[in-house]
């Protein structure tokens, strides 16, 4: 994909500037949360991973620059060297007319200075990775309120789900989403399902304004406890047994600017 | 004219007859990984592997997918007969033949320096498992989704019966559909893929899932009954979109 961009000619590039001029208009719903994340998950070479974050810092100055419209947030492992790209999007549809990341770049600062970033963020990949999530507004929780601006560290959550226990794993899950309304109305969840990308079925991410605010989290076999009791607790422990294959939690700091999103 | 190269002709023009005449029941899949900064030499390889087979009229079959922001990619190469095979001239042979030893060993070289690794799969088309295989075409196709599907021990004939049920239903609720299946014969991992070709991402969203599509179908009792089936029976399903490599050569 880099590579047909790389080798765009500056005429197309003015262009497609009809297009970005749309895209710049942003969807009729654009303060509402987004329906779709695509995320590019790369690992980068430890040594060459500010070279991957200096492509994406100097994408979104371009983004800006031509008001592309296009949105996007990036987040990394903090002291490591895995980012992700997320582009959030309400209709699946908008992937097919994505203006590719090559052309606003080159559009913004020239081809010159395109290249030399591009050559930067590919030489910084070890592996990269692609999925696409839907968000599911019944597994979340104040969705509207996960907010970019004013997170500093995200707790994702990876749920890997037993073959044709989805059912069983979302009623668990719906019921932590009822038991934290209850006792943290509050706190922000989103939650998403993937539908394209393999790995975990599930992901579910807390933002956190601060290191202190992720201390004071509720955990949500807590919260089932003291919003329906003990008894309700064991059943829903048991509901989770028996469909989680495996959790896994990672923490995300955001590590360049962000693109459109609030 | 050599000896060798009129043999070579002979079986190309044999396998290109063979090929035109049946559709695949066999696919071989290559799989490559590559290094983010290096995967355009498989792209240039890709290319100019598919103008040496339309130059010299091999017939030779191939479409490739590229899974989007990452370094997967899958060369496949249909096949009507396992027999096709043995026939088929090596991609070397081809392109020597069309464009030089010389120009052949610039790219193999940068193809080989370009690899993380390659792994190869061979599946056996299931018509019985599919759905409108015969409108299966990668022209206007910008996507396909591969669902691979890991089933448990010797529970492959419990899945076929419950993939069964799944077809019926689209039969029933899209009509439409295109879904083409293969079993794995050879090289390990998910016994089972299913096929989507996409005309577009958009077209995927509106999709129904197997177990929406049998609850529309059929209701939810027997939504309830699949997903206990597919808990005895699937260790994992995944899904993955590749969009389209434009290096398909003798596909329709």
């Amino acid at each position: 994909m880099m590579g047909m961009a790389l080798g765009m000619g500056r005429a197309w590039a003015v262009g497609i500037a009809a297009t970005l001029a749309a895209f710049a208009a942003g969807p009729a719903v654009a303060q509402a949360p987004p329906n779709f994340i695509r995320e590019l998950r790369y690992t980068c070479y430890p040594d060459k991973t500010p070279d991957l974050i200096a492509y994406f810092a100097r994408l979104a100055d371009a983004d800006i620059q031509i008001n592309s419209g296009r949105m996007r947030w990036m987040d990394g492992a903090p002291y490591g060297h895995f980012v992700i790209a997320g582009i959030p999007a309400y209709r699946l549809a908008e992937y097919d007319s994505r203006v590719g990341s090559g052309t606003v770049f080159s559009k913004a600062f020239g081809e010159e200075e395109y290249r030399k970033y591009a050559q930067g963020y590919s030489n910084a990949q070890m592996r990269t990775h692609s999925v696409i999530r839907r968000y599911r507004d019944d597994l979340s929780l104040n969705r509207a309120k996960h907010l970019r601006a004013t997170t500093k560290v995200s707790r994702y959550t990876y749920v890997t789900v037993k073959a044709g226990k989805g059912a069983v794993y979302e009623q668990a899950a719906q019921k932590a989403v009822a038991a934290l309304r209850q006792v943290a109305p509050g706190a922000v969840l989103s939650a998403a399902q993937t539908i394209a990308g393999g790995g975990p079925q599930y992901l579910l991410v807390e933002p956190f304004a601060s290191y202190e605010d992720l201390g004071k989290a509720i955990d949500p076999a807590a919260a089932v406890e003291k919003a329906f009791g003990k008894v309700e607790a064991a059943a829903w422990r048991a509901r989770l047994a028996e469909s989680v294959e495996s959790t896994e939690v990672a923490l995300m700091q955001k590590v360049a600017k962000d693109s459109f999103v609030p | 004219m050599s000896l060798r190269v009129v043999l070579i002709g002979a079986a190309l023009a044999a396998i290109a007859a063979a090929q035109q005449a049946a559709p695949p029941n066999y696919v071989y899949e290559i799989w490559w990984e590559v290094y983010t900064n290096k995967s355009a030499a498989l792209t240039r390889y890709l290319t100019r592997l598919r103008e040496a087979d339309l130059k010299i009229a091999s017939g030779r079959r191939r479409f490739a997918d590229v899974h989007p922001w990452s370094n997967r990619r899958i060369v496949s190469v249909p096949l009507a007969e396992l027999g096709d095979y043995d026939r088929r001239p090596e991609s070397a042979t081809v392109f020597r033949q069309a464009f030089g030893d010389q120009e052949y060993r610039q790219y193999a070289a940068a193809l080989a320096e370009a690899q993380i690794s390659r792994t190869s799969y061979l599946r056996k088309y299931r018509n019985d498992l599919s759905l409108n295989r015969d409108r299966q075409a990668r022209e206007g196709i910008q996507a396909t989704a591969y669902s691979f599907v890991t089933v448990l021990p010797a529970k492959e004939p419990q899945f076929e019966e419950l993939w069964r049920r799944v077809i019926a239903a689209y039969r029933k609720v899209a009509p439409e559909m295109v879904l083409t299946v293969a079993e794995t014969l050879a090289g390990g991992g998910p016994q089972y893929v299913a096929a989507r070709p996409l005309a577009s991402y958009a077209q995927f969203e509106t999709d129904l899932t197997p177990e929406q599509a049998v609850e529309k179908a059929f209701g939810a009792a027997e939504r309830e009954k699949f997903n206990r089936l597919v808990s005895e029976t699937v260790r994992k399903w995944e899904t993955f979109l590749f969009d389209k490599g434009n290096f398909d050569t003798n596909v329709r």
